[in-house]
């Protein structure tokens, strides 16, 4: 079933071909989640918290791109709760920066170990620079650079206008190339600026 | 070319994502003729998208399919020959009843003004008549009264020609019916 099918039966209440739906945009969102959130257990909750309203708000889906609607539903989803976070005093946005379990999450069957620790340097130090920008930099590069949308979709993703998008894009970007050019040292050789 | 660092970093980011108008494309391509720092940080820049670029995915750790308990109650499928019904449907046979409605309202309000001006008409005139008959025949006194009755007084005239009684039954039917397909569409939608 194509997806416009699947979201005119999911929006009249068919729960099967809402979750097909899901199964096709489930690795994107808690990508996405992961990258604001910084941490696996936020993103997890933040993902499903997304796709339950979604579902129970497919009626306001009204045309377009479907994943620039459902990106903007967890992007929101993210923001709840970081101010959840903010609200609770027993937790700190600082718990978010980093996961220790993540690097158990990036095992690659298919590749060899000595690339796979390379490329754990490099994910760990880059998210801990995207970590480092604000929130709606952060989303926005995310957005562009990893999950791969194209301007206009970012700007339905995040409700806002291809300016903005651009600028906000540009400054993330720098920031980013600043941190990592500061730490050089602690990226792996393949990935210095001026090995290649 | 004079830039401030913000206004050449998004012009050399957006350069880089191919969302650049031909105008600013010749800018970029003198910038980059004239300006060193430019060209160094269109490199610079360029690295740090193809570092995001080759950041690993992050598996997804387990599926986040719904089921009926995470949703909550289970919105009841539209079987069978209910299965058509979609909220524009619904928007549409609001708007037609409304309307019809209005009509029904407006007519019956209009026709009842007219009957009320005919009837002050016909009381200003009856006195005259009556007097008149009065005058020549006192028994003329119940034919004109059984006249006056006929016009008007007793039996005003009625939008459609349908019976008062029916238009009020009418009138409520239809705004009672309006409500309802508003609150069924405002439930369809938020459901």
């Amino acid at each position: 079933m194509d997806e416009q099918r699947l979201i005119e039966a999911a929006s009249r209440g068919d729960l099967a071909a809402f979750n097909q739906l899901v199964m096709s945009y489930q690795a994107m969102a808690y990508n996405l989640a992961f990258r604001i959130l910084g941490t696996g257990d936020s993103a997890q909750d933040a993902t499903q918290e997304a796709f339950i309203k979604a579902y129970r708000n497919l009626g306001q889906y009204r045309g377009g791109s479907f994943k620039a609607w459902l990106l903007r539903i967890v992007t929101n989803a993210c923001y709840d709760y970081l101010r959840q976070v903010q609200r609770r005093p027993t937790s700190s946005l600082d718990d978010l920066s980093a996961d220790p379990e993540y690097t158990g999450q990036l095992i690659d069957p298919l590749e060899a170990p000595s690339d796979y620790a390379l490329r754990q340097e490099l994910s760990t130090l880059i998210q801990r620079g995207i970590a480092s920008l604000p929130i709606e930099q952060r989303t926005v590069l995310v957005l562009s650079d990893i999950e791969g949308l194209s301007y206009e979709e970012i700007a339905q993703a995040m409700d806002t206008s291809l300016g903005t998008v651009k600028s906000r894009l540009s400054r993330a970007r720098a920031k980013l190339r600043d941190y990592l050019l500061e730490r050089q040292e602690l990226l792996p050789s393949r990935y210095r600026l001026g090995n290649d | 070319m004079n830039f401030r660092t913000e206004d050449r970093d998004q012009l050399l980011s957006a350069y880089l994502d191919g969302q650049t108008s031909p105008r600013e494309q010749a800018r970029v391509a003198a910038l980059l003729e004239d300006d060193p720092v430019a060209r160094s940080d269109l490199q610079t820049l360029t690295y740090t998208r193809q570092l995001l670029a080759e950041t690993p995915r992050v598996p997804v750790p387990r599926a986040f399919t719904l089921n009926e308990s995470m949703v909550g109650v289970r919105r009841p499928e539209r079987a069978g020959w209910l299965a058509w019904l979609q909220p524009a449907h619904l928007r549409l046979a609001t708007a037609m009843m409304a309307i019809l409605l209005v009509v029904l309202v407006a007519g019956d309000f209009g026709t009842r003004w007219q009957a009320s001006g005919h009837t002050s008409a016909s009381a200003l005139v009856a006195p005259a008549g009556g007097l008149a008959l009065d005058q020549g025949d006192p028994t003329g006194i119940t034919a004109a009264k059984t006249a006056t009755t006929e016009s008007g007084i007793a039996s005003p005239a009625t939008f459609l020609g349908l019976p008062q009684t029916t238009l009020l039954a009418l009138e409520v039917g239809l705004a009672i019916l309006v409500l309802l397909l508003l609150a069924a569409g405002w439930r369809m939608t938020r459901a």
